[in-house]
């Protein structure tokens, strides 16, 4: 078996029983990076020099991949944005904090959608991201640097955003794992706001225990987020016990509009397998499901109208100057932004704008308490609630997505988003060359049962090979 | 006849230790942007966290003010474009106030009017613009310091319940007093501690007509706030045909022509975008914090002041120049409270304020307690020391902590009053000065005035000045008159 093939769990004890050493082992990964990155273009930017784990704690010597809008002092973060391209992280993010003190070594920053606003990582100012799967296509977004360095081993975890699906829509098209916590869960300190009130930093891993393992990490406290919840569990203590008896909610709508036939199969499949563990699966249907999608819209663009409204290059970034200064400011920002992200904050200025703002960003707020209420009484009743990550397969690269296929990629994500619960994309097979993930949701806070769930699955998802998850069929994979 | 209408929007910083959202020092005045950090200066991916002590002295200002303090507090964003502002957004308070429905009553010697307070509310304070001319080019060049970013500000609203620039002025000065005095804001105008924008226009009271409104911004002296106001009062008179109901104008002052002058913000009516915080949290406020800050107000200061006029027969003006500086005013109560004599009173009115005014000093940073001034009165008046004395050992015993006993022990300061002694004494003097006593007995009678100063220099000011004219014109062989 390949190194890069274990778990963390794994590397962790491979150097604490001295099978292998740091050093070794972060010179294993930094070959993978070199070797493979220029086939995906999963990095922004990444060392070349061993660094000597500051901690010999939990993670003592495990590499890492950060997405590239989490501070990590000194490193650029940029965002995949023009307007960020110089920006050099004064301080560093609280998970990144967390992670140090384990003793994890951050191996460089991964590609992304510019500020996290699209679903394929091709939004990149710099460059699009490819599926190690299936190199024609994207590995979806906006965590796919994240997603990818995962899925091909040049990381053994890496940590992605989640705003509306952005760490399990990547994860499902990789065949890897991709957690969003409960909205609180972990600290926001040091993460490029997208959408203040959704953004959650999340780990994406090669197994759940993994995910259940950095998740004990990054959700430790941090006096700089108020919004953070203080909860102080063990992810890990009890992932293993059966789920028997359990039941399990299905949106009627995730699978019965517009679902690819080959997901809605392997989702039919998994039904079956959930079943064979014990649990009982209902299918429910959730009122102005239709909804979800345009109130997502409407809130995350009217928030990030607000917090890119920072980037004007007057203290950092990307400053165009001109001798009219009036002017300076809007130059800046015409130039500093993609052509997305000037979509969303035109959108979202509008929706705040009089007399819009009653329209739609009140409206969507109203909806918003609705759905929560709805999903909480949903899940009186069930202990998960499940569908497939997203009704479609990724998108080949450079192909043009009409507003109608960007809904299908977020639209069975964002629910989570929108009422804060904990929601994980697990494997559950193929359609066509690249895998695609099954995404489960529990009652917020109630993580542990969510990865409880979803380590069940797992076990029985048929998804490895050996007790392994399969490697891409990506060329020089093997034999790094 | 022309109805003047104000309403005065008045901020004020809170004399916290650190800032609004960040844990920088509260520290304004210091070397430009020393008292900075990611967070107040709008880096990427920081949050705010509420600063506690800031709550608490909002709501004590909003007790003072007799506000309706809300049950929770909730943050908004105010989304705009300013260069002083680096996120692009302010937080501040929005749909829900702090505090609602107060009022202040403004007082002066001759009448008393409650004025209402719309509202008080929480915000943060923008960066500080200098502008200063570059020497090189020439040019009038930018500069930002963010030691103000983040400062916490509340906002007092009040109801266009003004009637007269004067009135604005005296409205300022309350608050100003209040805040002070209970110690929610240093008070420090010249640094813009305290400022306020002022709306005014006129209605005519037979027509019902009213003008436009004229809004003027940054007026932080109470004397340019009348003199704005005044200024534009008289504007809108002139005007009163053309600037009719629907206009607005926002107007600065100008110190030097003191004229009003067209601000160079653009005259868009603004859409601020406001919308909840998602970054805080919503806060409760258990009634426990609200009496908690409601017990450490006790009396306010025109309570106070009203009773100080009459326990102790002092003039408004008088009083008032004692409650602006509270740690002198409980310091003058304490000290009445063992002896209230009118002579105690003049001690401390006129000699310890002339002391400290001299010294520079605030009471506080003195040793006088009250129980050595009232020593210093007592050994006075019972003839212990001489009066001349006073100033010198009120300074001492302000600057040191030593009692009065061993202060008179030490530097031998016992009242010479025993007339052998001093005759020895000026025996002494015309000794060493032939010179000048010859030329005092030939009639040079202006020595006397010499002759006393050798005297008090060699008593070292213990005695009785009239005692010693009285010896010197004795020994010069004098009639006494």
């Amino acid at each position: 078996m390949e190194i890069w093939m274990n778990s963390v769990e794994e590397l962790v004890n491979l150097i604490k029983t001295k099978k292998i050493t740091a050093e070794k082992l972060q010179h294993y990964y930094l070959n993978r990076i070199i070797t493979l990155d220029e086939k995906v273009k999963a990095f922004i930017e990444h060392t070349k020099d061993y660094q000597k784990p500051k901690n010999p704690h939990a993670l003592e010597g495990i590499p890492y991949a950060l997405k590239d809008n989490i501070l990590a002092l000194d490193t650029r973060t940029t965002a995949a944005s023009k307007t960020l391209w110089n920006y050099r992280s004064p301080y560093n993010a609280t998970v990144v904090e967390h992670l140090s003190t384990s003793g994890a070594i951050l191996m460089g920053k991964t590609n992304m959608d510019e500020f996290s606003m699209g679903s394929t990582t091709e939004n990149s100012a710099f460059f699009p991201t490819k599926n190690p799967w299936d190199l024609a296509c994207t590995p979806g977004g906006s965590s796919g640097g994240s997603a990818v360095a995962v899925a091909t081993g040049m990381v053994p975890f890496a940590l992605g955003s989640d705003t509306g699906g952005s760490i399990r829509l990547p994860a499902s098209y990789c065949g890897v794992v991709g957690l969003k916590p409960s909205y609180g869960l972990v600290s926001r300190y040091g993460l490029i706001a997208f959408c203040s009130s959704m953004d959650q930093i999340g780990p994406i891993t090669r197994s759940v225990r993994d995910a259940a393992l950095i998740l004990n990490v990054i959700s430790q406290a941090c006096p700089y987020d108020s919004t953070k919840a203080i909860v102080h569990k063990n992810y890990l203590k009890d992932i293993e016990e059966p789920v028997q008896g359990f039941r399990i909610a299905c949106i009627r709508e995730t699978i019965e509009k517009e679902c690819d036939r080959l997901i809605k199969k392997r989702f039919e499949e998994a039904v079956i397998k959930l079943q064979w563990l014990g649990v009982r699966v209902d299918y429910v249907t959730f009122e102005q499901y239709d909804q979800t999608y345009p109130v997502y819209t409407v809130l995350s663009t009217a928030e990030a109208s607000s917090n890119l409204a920072r980037y004007d290059g007057l203290l950092y970034g990307l400053k165009f100057k001109t001798d009219d200064k009036s002017n300076q400011f809007a130059q800046t920002r015409e130039r500093g932004f993609g052509k997305e992200v000037k979509k969303r904050i035109l959108q979202g200025t509008v929706n705040l704008s009089h007399p819009q703002k009653k329209q739609y960003y009140k409206q969507a707020l109203a909806i918003r308490t609705k759905f929560i209420e709805q999903i909480n009484h949903l899940l009186d009743t069930y202990d998960a609630i499940i569908s497939p990550v997203s009704g479609r397969t990724p998108g080949k690269l450079g192909e043009s997505t009409s507003i109608h296929q960007l809904e299908q990629y977020d639209v069975n994500t964002c629910l989570a988003n929108l009422t804060g619960l904990p929601a994980i994309s697990v494997p559950m097979g193929y359609a066509e060359k690249t895998p695609v993930g099954l995404q489960f949701m529990t009652a917020r806070f109630a993580d542990e049962k969510l990865l409880q769930i979803a380590r069940a699955f797992e076990k029985t998802a048929g998804f490895y090979e050996d007790g392994f998850y399969p490697a891409p069929h990506l060329e020089g994979i093997q034999d790094v | 006849m022309f109805k003047t209408i104000i309403g005065l929007e008045v901020h004020a910083q809170l004399k916290t230790e650190t800032k609004a959202f960040c844990s920088c020092a509260n520290d304004p005045q210091s070397q430009p942007n020393t008292h900075i950090c990611p967070i107040c200066t709008g880096q990427p991916g920081t949050l705010p966290r509420i600063n506690r002590k800031m709550i608490e002295l909002a709501i004590k200002a909003a007790i003072a003010l007799n506000g309706q303090v809300n049950d929770h507090i909730i943050f908004d964003r105010k989304n705009y474009f300013s260069a002083d502002m680096p996120k692009g957004y302010q937080i501040t308070q929005y749909q829900k106030p702090l505090a609602e429905n107060g009022w202040v009553e403004i007082f002066n010697s001759a009448r008393k009017k409650k004025i209402t307070i719309n509202e008080i509310h929480l915000e943060e304070d923008s960066a500080r613009t200098l502008k200063k001319i570059d020497t090189r080019s020439g040019r009038e060049k930018s500069y930002l310091d963010f030691n103000r970013s983040g400062i916490p500000l509340i906002e007092i609203v009040t109801a266009p319940a003004i009637s007269s620039p004067k009135e604005a002025a005296e409205f300022f000065e309350a608050i100003h007093m209040i805040l002070v005095y209970l110690d929610i804001c240093n008070g420090h105008l010249e640094s813009g501690a305290m400022r306020t924008d002022a709306n005014i226009s006129l209605l005519d009271s037979q027509t019902g007509k009213h003008t436009g409104r004229v809004e003027i911004k940054n007026l932080n002296t109470f004397k340019n706030l009348e003199r704005a106001l005044t200024y534009e009062e008289v504007f809108l008179k002139d005007h009163f045909q053309d600037f009719s109901a629907e206009k607005a104008l926002t107007k600065d002052w100008d110190e030097r022509s003191r004229t009003t002058i067209p601000s160079r913000e653009k005259e868009t009516s603004s859409d601020y975008r406001y919308f909840e915080e998602p970054d805080l949290p919503k806060i409760q406020l258990e009634q426990a914090i609200i009496n908690h800050c409601a017990q450490q107000i006790l009396e306010k200061p025109f309570e106070r002041l009203e009773r100080l006029m009459h326990e102790c027969n002092l003039t408004f003006d008088m009083a008032k120049s004692l409650i602006i500086d509270r740690p002198f005013v409980d310091f003058f109560e304490q000290t009445m409270k063992i002896l209230g004599t009118d002579e105690m009173k003049h001690m401390i009115l006129r000699d310890v304020k002339a002391y400290l005014n001299h010294s520079g000093k605030l009471i506080q940073q003195t040793y006088l307690t009250p129980e050595k001034l009232y020593q210093l009165l007592k050994f006075i008046k019972t003839g212990q020391i001489a009066p001349t004395l006073k100033t010198k050992l009120l300074a001492t015993l302000c600057e040191t902590p030593k009692g009065i006993e061993t202060i008179i022990e030490e530097e031998n300061l016992i009242k010479i009053d025993d007339q052998d002694s001093l005759l020895q004494i000026l025996e002494a003097v015309i000794t060493e000065n032939e010179e000048q006593y010859e030329a005092y007995i030939c009639g040079k009678k202006e020595l006397l005035k010499w002759f006393i100063g050798q005297m008090i220099k060699r008593t070292k000011g213990r005695t009785d000045p009239k005692l010693i004219i009285r010896i010197i014109k004795e020994r010069m062989g004098e009639q006494n008159e």
